[in-house]
């Protein structure tokens, strides 16, 4: 336990977990009436506009990881570390011009997995469907965990209730309102995140001096304002391909972009790239406040909401405790749909039913998030690990799906063997290179493996695959 | 050499930050109300 335990009461928390789930829930019944079909529940009826889906793309992006991790980042890493956490935005940049190609080549898709399936074969698409349901659920694992270990150190909530009426919360929303709700909810998710973290970045700056805090760094911890910190840049460039991987790879980045209308695509995920850049530093660097204000980290995953919480207060408390939920939900509900899309999609349909009535899906689809939402509520339930490794450990296998991805949009060549032996290669060397070298080189040399096996297969390839055979509605 | 970030980099850098995450909060709204307008929200 820490001094932080006493800034926020239980009460207080209960009363604004209960004020935010009540009103969470009561917008996804209220949106989730707009989905009268399939197309509506998965896919928010394909014709979201800019501001809602930059807004989703940025929040599901804003994960209570970037709230909780970025701050430990900077005290870990300085200056390069909040660099470094801040890449993770160039997966959304590079992610635009291949969501507008998704658009224009998939019109009518639902999932990443139908994009495998078609483009490489079965084989792919069941290395690709682990791969994303692993990665999926040690994000939701993450999270959950993250929203259990955040509402305690904050307002004294036990773990294991914190952690479940978040998970309860999100999943009812999702369960009622599908993408709608989701979409619908991640736009006042955003808005209250982005004022979140200004509000207290510039309550810091007007009470801890800048000028002050670099100098107290550069006599007690020069190494965190150092240009040249192996570890960091290690870790930048780790960060990066694993943002690249992350959001190349996911449904949750897929169903967006099958979610947008068409000319919105491209400009909404350049725009969430902008909205995301800067919200790492913003959030991290009131971490690098902490040894000018002699305040004593006790536990590195805490150092944001301690900070906060020593320097502004109850109220600073209050707003902390405000944007990790909506981090959290923001992320949380997104994974619950487009990870039970995946399932419905390209298990349900593709696999054991393909002949069912949509009625049938949309139930199985239910039964499906509350089941995401009751295996990751026991896999939090034990609280194992630290929530670095929850997240890192994953980073390999989304790494090694990043070339079998863009090979496969972009070049006629690429195929089946390449895509597979870059993900079976990249996983395993990024995974032996986590155990014996460092979770920082893990992402980076998964990715490099994967790449070799792919530009190598797909350079002795004769292959010349028909892009209109992706779109599957046209092509029956 | 330089070997470390100088102060002037690290106040730029986090007054940046704070000012593009408000622009972007502002930015939202703004595009919102834009695509109200246009009936283009969903």
């Amino acid at each position: 336990m820490n001094q932080f335990d006493t800034v926020l009461s239980p009460n207080t928390g209960w009363a604004l977990l209960a004020f935010f789930g009540i009103l969470w829930i009561a917008l996804g019944i209220f949106w989730g009436k707009r989905a009268k079909d399939m197309d509506g529940f998965m896919l928010a009826g394909r014709n979201v506009g800019l501001a809602l889906g930059s807004a989703t793309a940025m929040a599901t992006w804003v994960t209570s990881n970037t709230i909780m991790l970025a701050p430990k980042f900077a005290l870990q890493m300085g200056i390069w570390g909040m660099l470094a956490y801040a890449t993770a935005s160039f997966g959304l940049f590079l992610f635009a011009p291949m969501a507008a190609r998704i658009k224009s080549l998939m019109p009518k898709g639902y999932t990443s997995g139908d994009f495998i399936r078609i483009r490489y074969g079965k084989v792919a698409w069941a290395l690709f469907l682990l791969v994303s349901i692993i990665y999926s659920f040690a994000w939701l694992v993450s999270m959950g965990m993250a929203g259990g270990i955040v509402l305690k150190a904050l307002a004294g909530i036990p773990y294991a209730y914190g952690m479940s009426a978040i998970l309860f919360v999100c999943v009812v929303y999702t369960l009622y309102g599908g993408l709608y709700a989701v979409i619908g909810t991640d736009f006042i998710q955003s808005i209250i995140i982005l004022i979140g973290v200004v509000l207290i970045g510039a309550i810091v700056v007007m009470r801890v001096d800048l000028d002050t805090t670099y100098s107290a760094i550069q006599e007690t911890q020069p190494q965190l304002l150092n240009i040249f910190m192996p570890v960091a840049l290690l870790s930048l460039f780790n960060n990066m391909f694993f943002g690249f991987g992350e959001v190349f790879h996911n449904n949750v980045w897929w169903s967006r972009a099958f979610a947008m209308r068409g000319s919105v695509a491209f400009k909404a995920f350049t725009l969430s790239g902008f909205l995301w850049l800067p919200i790492p530093i913003a959030a991290g660097f009131i971490a690098l406040c902490s040894g000018g204000l002699g305040i004593n980290i006790t536990d590195p995953d805490m150092v944001g909401p301690m900070v906060a919480g020593q320097i502004l207060g109850p109220i600073g408390a209050m707003v902390v405790f405000v944007v990790v939920f909506c981090s959290l939900g923001s992320s949380i509900d997104s994974l619950l749909a487009a990870t039970s899309d995946l399932l419905v999609e390209d298990v349900y349909k593709k696999m054991i039913a393909p002949k069912a009535s949509e009625q049938r899906v949309r139930r199985i689809s239910s039964f499906v998030i509350l089941g995401l939402g009751l295996i990751t509520w026991l896999i939090c339930l034990p609280r194992i690990g630290d929530l670095i490794v929850v997240l890192f450990l994953s980073g390999p296998l989304v790494g090694s799906a990043i070339w079998p991805i863009i090979t496969g949009l972009y070049w006629k060549r690429a195929t089946s063997a390449g895509a597979i032996s870059g993900m079976l290669l990249g996983s395993s060397a990024g995974l032996i290179a986590y155990f014996t070298l460092g979770w920082f080189t893990a992402t980076l040399i998964a990715t490099t493996v994967s790449m070799i096996a792919v530009i190598t297969a797909t350079f002795f390839s004769t292959s010349d695959f028909n892009w209109e055979s992706l779109n599957e509605q046209e092509s029956k | 050499m330089i070997e470390f970030f100088s102060s002037s980099f690290f106040t730029t850098l986090i007054s940046f930050s704070l000012l593009g995450t408000a622009a972007g909060a502002i930015c939202l709204l703004i595009l919102l109300i834009r695509d109200f307008i246009k009936k283009q929200t969903w």
